[in-house]
């Protein structure tokens, strides 16, 4: 069954002073994935750019960079998309997860080597024997890799409180697992740093989930602003996307932006501002709804 | 029968080669290689003395081109050069030209693919996990068809062991930014100068042909629809011997270097900021490592350029290297180098590396475990440094080898080499010591070029002692190849843009500064002389009634205006000490104002001259030795050292007079000096002019001294000096170089001269605001000086915020 999304997706900076020009390298625009196309999509902001470039970067997400070369004192983004999502099929077996590694080593897929790259530690989402520690409980060898996974989101699940504005953007996941409380990427750089101390791999995947419920379902949590969850790769079947702060696996009503190896990769707005230092003032507007 | 005459010659009979290594000087039968003989007939006919001799001279010199391109005055022990070659035979240097060939092509198709196809991973060469977990790999790079563009990796550097076999093995490749070949043509011509004869008597193979390559391979960069490109190197931002390197190339090759302030990316390009606004750049030559070079997409800098990425990708400018280089730069390929060569040249690996293994593998894992002080042991992650496991505390080994068999991806473990050894004086005396070649590569439209020579890095062979000596790499005895003997077949070489009319704003303000300096110092070099020279034969000046206003004048024109200096005893002490004060290293004063001096000439390098350089290195040597003098507190050896200082800065002035082209760089060294001379006059006229004077002769005939007017005013008015004739010869007129007004009127002159596009309009119409109130109204002086003051550091602050501020004052970036 198809759902239709219209996504928008504003965001306004207010710099409390001139700043004189500005880079902005931007995720805005939904790539489509087995389950997802993209119908139409656009993003825009005031003051218009001057220089702009659409492109797929490194993870084929859909990228937009601009420059805007003037004096000005605040940034609109507007995102708009319409998509088509199909429900998520789960995998109707899968191997042990103590062979994951040397699987998708053996598999010379495109996907493959992505979760190569993934289970590699990065940034925001390291290794440690603290989170390999705090994951294994759900890993008893042998135990097939979707199982272990689904009881690990859900686990995680139960141990973490969300908690808006509990966290920035920077918080490293131990110090996440040690507070027991955080947002969605959060539960997404804990998930994903629990799952490469175990040599698994997991990216980040940054997207949006439905705001109001439909009749008879609950309202979703992180739907007020941009969403993200993880995935981890099985071999011989391909990226398994998990919402840990929903507890879905697969999520259901979520439509994907980009993914990568954590927010760094993908984060909506990343830019540099030329001139003096300023405050940045930020607010999200996000609205997600069937049509 | 054998001659015995090389062993027996002094110097060498004590020279024992390292039982075990490889030496380069004499053979196992302990004779002297045929190839170095030639060398050492000219070596011997100097004797010792003037060896000793020539190794100074070759450290000062090398010390001397140094100082000409770092700002860093006091660098921490810098390589030395030892005076004896590293003699190699074209038939042995041969080997490493066709490998170093090989691997540079190599390493290029190995880049291509890790970024693009990544074939290597898929067929099992590389392991994953030592190439995505790698801190080199840049996961913003893409396509690498895209990225690598026309650039890939123009230059690439290896260093070279000799092993116990005599075989060449490669300990580290440099791809990143690939530095050493401007050490080389440094250490080449130093050593060109130290033995005048030798090199061309022993035709060492030139480094010319694989320099205009090299420049060559700039002019094949270019996009094909630039008429007129620039090309611009960007120096690295902390490194002082990559600094070094950069400047000499930059020099030698005529391209402006660059630091990231004085480029920015507008609209998908990269421009140099100069003084006619923003003008397009088509290559960089980069020298600063990628990870530093855009804080947008390759990884959290300080410096950088945001943006660069994106001008690359949107085709306006080629990076040289490409992004991407340096993920093959180092150790971490060498286990895998012999099996990528395989699949993507077709061709078994020539110039080999040494011994390496990936701990990934449990054989290798284990071999390397179980004989550990045989390796070093590199991390990709770039978590731990690289290091000698065996040599570390006996709990830490103990940690790692945990760590080794938990995370054993991350790591590769380099066979610890016996270097071979090469002769090199230490202490008077040929000792061997270990040596290692940096070779260099460099691709041309028409194929990779080696560069035929080099510099090599010489270490004890015992651990401690020395610090390293560096060495010129002589080939001899024949032609490497044909490639390489000749200049290439003429490459079109495009113009660059054209330098007179284009002036980038940093080297704007740096000359200017020079200019501001420059005539500090000389004011108060003259000034600080002739009230010594006066001390000298007047007794009772100290004494004297007229003395107060000009010490008060002193300490306007060096820094130290506001504080009256208090010291105890009598007057004479007071001169001494303001005198020394004047040109001590606070702010202002003499040694301070040489020093900024060196420094602005160091920003502005590309528009002096060599002589220049010469008259700057004087003065530096000049400002060691006043601080001597002074801190001795030896009256004679200060006089002497000012004359010098006067010397060499009326030299410095002349220079710019005589050798510098005119244009805007010109213009802008004229307007600091005229600017500084107008502000400091001013300063010193309003202490020394304003008031009732106790005594007026002696006072206006100091005054008239330091202007360098005394004569001229004698001549005009063969007359007692009179109040308003010295004013109205140090102040008005408009015939005296020395003048106020002089300086006012060389500034408008300047200004005039600037392109129409340079904003001039409004500093020259404050410059003839300035001029009015010395010519129009008949006020008192002190109430003109009081006008004029707060105007010209007004003209200053015009000069910064017309044509300075976007360079200087770094513009502050918030990310987010």
């Amino acid at each position: 069954m198809t759902t239709r999304y219209r996504v928008i997706h504003r965001t306004e900076y207010a710099y409390g002073a001139s700043i004189n020009s500005e880079q902005t390298i931007a995720h805005l625009l939904p790539r489509d994935t087995y389950v997802q196309t993209a119908i139409h999509s656009e993003v825009t902001c005031v003051p218009a750019p001057t220089f702009r470039r659409d492109y797929l970067d490194a993870f084929g997400n859909r990228t937009t960079y601009w420059s805007i070369e003037e004096p000005h004192d605040g940034l609109v983004v507007t995102a708009m998309c319409l998509v088509d999502t199909d429900v998520s099929v789960i995998p109707p077996e899968s191997p042990a997860w103590d062979d994951v590694a040397w699987l998708m080593a053996d598999e010379h897929s495109t996907d493959a080597l992505m979760a190569m790259l993934c289970a590699q530690r990065s940034g925001l989402a390291p290794a440690s024997e603290v989170l390999a520690s705090y994951a294994r409980p759900s890993f008893p060898p042998r135990r097939p890799v979707y199982d272990a996974v689904v009881e690990f989101c859900h686990r995680l699940h139960e141990d973490i409180t969300f908690v808006p504005g509990s966290t920035d953007v920077t918080t490293p996941a131990e110090e996440v697992l040690r507070r027991r409380e955080g947002v969605c990427q959060d539960f997404a750089h804990l998930a994903i740093g629990s799952l490469r101390s175990l040599g698994l791999p997991a990216r980040y995947v940054s997207g949006y989930v439905e705001t109001e419920a439909p009749e008879g379902m609950t309202k979703m949590v992180g739907s007020d602003a941009s969403h993200a969850w993880f995935a981890t790769f099985i071999p011989g079947w391909g990226w398994l996307d998990l919402d840990p702060t929903n507890d879905q696996a697969p999520p259901e009503r979520h439509v994907t932006l980009a993914w990568g190896r954590d927010y760094t990769d993908v984060a909506p707005l990343r830019g540099v501002l030329f001139g003096p230092t300023v405050e940045q003032r930020l607010s999200v507007s996000v609205d997600v709804a069937r049509v | 029968m054998r001659q015995a005459r090389e062993v027996t010659r002094p110097g060498l009979d004590s020279y024992r080669p390292v039982a075990g290594r490889f030496d380069e000087l004499v053979d196992e039968r302990g004779e002297v290689r045929p190839h170095w003989r030639p060398f050492f007939d000219t070596w011997f006919t100097l004797g010792p003395d003037e060896v000793v001799r020539r190794q100074s001279v070759a450290r000062r010199m090398v010390m001397a081109e140094r100082s000409a391109h770092v700002t860093d005055s006091e660098p921490e022990r810098p390589e030395e050069l030892d005076p004896i070659p590293y003699v190699v035979s074209a038939e042995t240097w041969r080997v490493i030209d066709q490998g170093m060939i090989q691997r540079s092509v190599l390493l290029n198709a190995i880049v291509a693919d890790l970024y693009g196809e990544r074939r290597l991973v898929r067929e099992g060469v590389v392991p994953a996990s030592l190439l995505f977990g790698n801190i080199a790999y840049q996961a913003a790079l893409t396509d690498g068809a895209q990225w690598l563009g026309g650039g890939h990796l123009t230059m690439t550097a290896a260093d070279v062991v000799r092993t116990a076999d005599g075989e060449f093995r490669v300990t580290r490749d440099v791809t990143d930014v690939a530095t050493g070949s401007g050490h080389a043509a440094l250490y080449r011509s130093v050593m060109a100068r130290v033995f005048p004869t030798a090199t061309r008597d022993l035709a060492v193979c030139s480094l010319d042909p694989w320099f205009s390559s090299l420049h060559s391979s700039f002019a094949h960069h270019t996009p094909v629809d630039v008429q007129s490109p620039r090309t611009v190197v960007l120096g690295p931002d902390d490194d002082d011997d990559v600094a070094v390197e950069a400047s000499y190339l930059a020099t030698a090759l005529g391209f402006h270097l660059a630091d990231a302030s004085d480029l920015v990316v507008r609209s998908g390009r990269v421009w140099l900021r100069a003084l006619g606004g923003l003008e397009p750049v088509n290559v960089l030559w980069r020298r600063m490592p990628e990870r530093l070079c855009d804080p947008l997409e390759l990884g959290p800098s300080a410096s950088g350029i945001p943006g660069l990425v994106q001008a690359v990708c949107s085709g306006s400018v080629v990076v040289s290297n490409a992004f991407g280089s340096g993920l093959v730069e180092g150790q971490w390929l060498h286990p895998f180098l012999e099996g990528a060569c395989d699949i993507l040249l077709g061709e078994s690996l020539q110039l080999l590396s040494l011994p390496a293994h990936w701990l990934g593998h449990p054989d290798h894992r284990n071999a390397v475990l179980s004989d550990l002080q045989r390796f070093e042991i590199f991390d990709v992650t770039g978590i731990r440094a690289p290091q000698i496991v065996a040599a570390l505390p006996e709990p830490e080994i103990e940690a790692w080898i945990r760590l080794a068999h938990q995370e054993p991806h991350r790591f590769v473990a380099q066979r610890r080499p016996d270097c071979g050894t090469t002769p090199t004086v230490v202490g008077g005396v040929l000792r061997p010591l270990a040596s290692s070649l940096r070779i260099q590569a460099v691709r041309t439209d028409s194929g990779v070029s080696v560069l035929p020579g080099g510099v090599s890095h010489q270490t004890p062979t015992a651990p401690g002692g020395a610090t390293g000596l560096g060495k010129d790499v002589w080939i001899v005895g024949g032609v490497v190849s044909e490639r390489t003997a000749r200049p290439l077949p003429s490459v079109a070489v495009l113009p660059q843009i054209d330098l007179r009319s284009s002036l980038p704003t940093r080297s704007a303000e740096s000359l200017w500064w020079l200019g501001r300096n420059a005539e500090r110092a000389e004011m108060t070099t003259r000034f600080a002389r002739v009230l010594l020279a006066r001390n000298d034969v007047d007794p009772h000046l100290a004494c004297s009634s007229w003395l107060e206003p000009v010490l008060a004048g002193l300490r306007s024109v060096s820094g130290g205006a506001g504080g009256d200096a208090v010291v105890e005893g009598g007057r004479s002490e007071q001169l001494s000490h303001e005198v020394a004060l004047a040109l001590g290293s606070r702010p202002g004063a003499l040694a301070d104002s040489l020093h900024y001096l060196l420094w602005s000439a160091r920003a502005a390098r590309g528009f002096l001259s060599a002589t220049t350089w010469k008259v700057l290195n004087d003065l530096a040597c000049e400002r060691a030795t006043l601080e001597l003098a002074l801190e001795k507190d030896d009256g004679f050896l200060v006089s002497e050292s000012l004359d010098r200082t006067l010397v060499e800065l009326t030299a410095l002035s002349g220079l710019g007079i005589d050798s510098m082209v005119r244009g805007p760089a010109w213009s802008f060294l004229n307007i600091g000096r005229a600017l500084e001379r107008a502000l400091q006059s001013i300063n010193l006229f309003d202490e020394t002019l304003t008031v009732e004077p106790g005594e007026a002769e002696p006072l206006y005939s100091t005054l008239l001294a330091a202007a360098e007017s005394l004569v001229a005013y004698r001549r005009r008015y063969r007359s007692d000096l009179r109040i308003d004739s010295v004013v109205d010869m140090l102040v008005r007129d408009v015939s005296n170089p020395r003048s106020v007004v002089f300086q006012l009127d060389r500034i408008a002159h300047c200004l005039a001269s600037l392109p129409e596009s340079s904003n001039r309009v409004g500093p020259a119409a404050r410059v003839a605001e300035i001029r009015d109130l010395f010519t129009s109204a008949d006020e008192h002086l002190s109430v003109t000086f009081s006008a004029a003051r707060p105007a010209l550091l007004q003209l200053i602050g015009d000069f910064a915020s017309t044509w300075f501020t976007q360079s200087f004052t770094q513009e502050l970036s918030t990310t987010r």
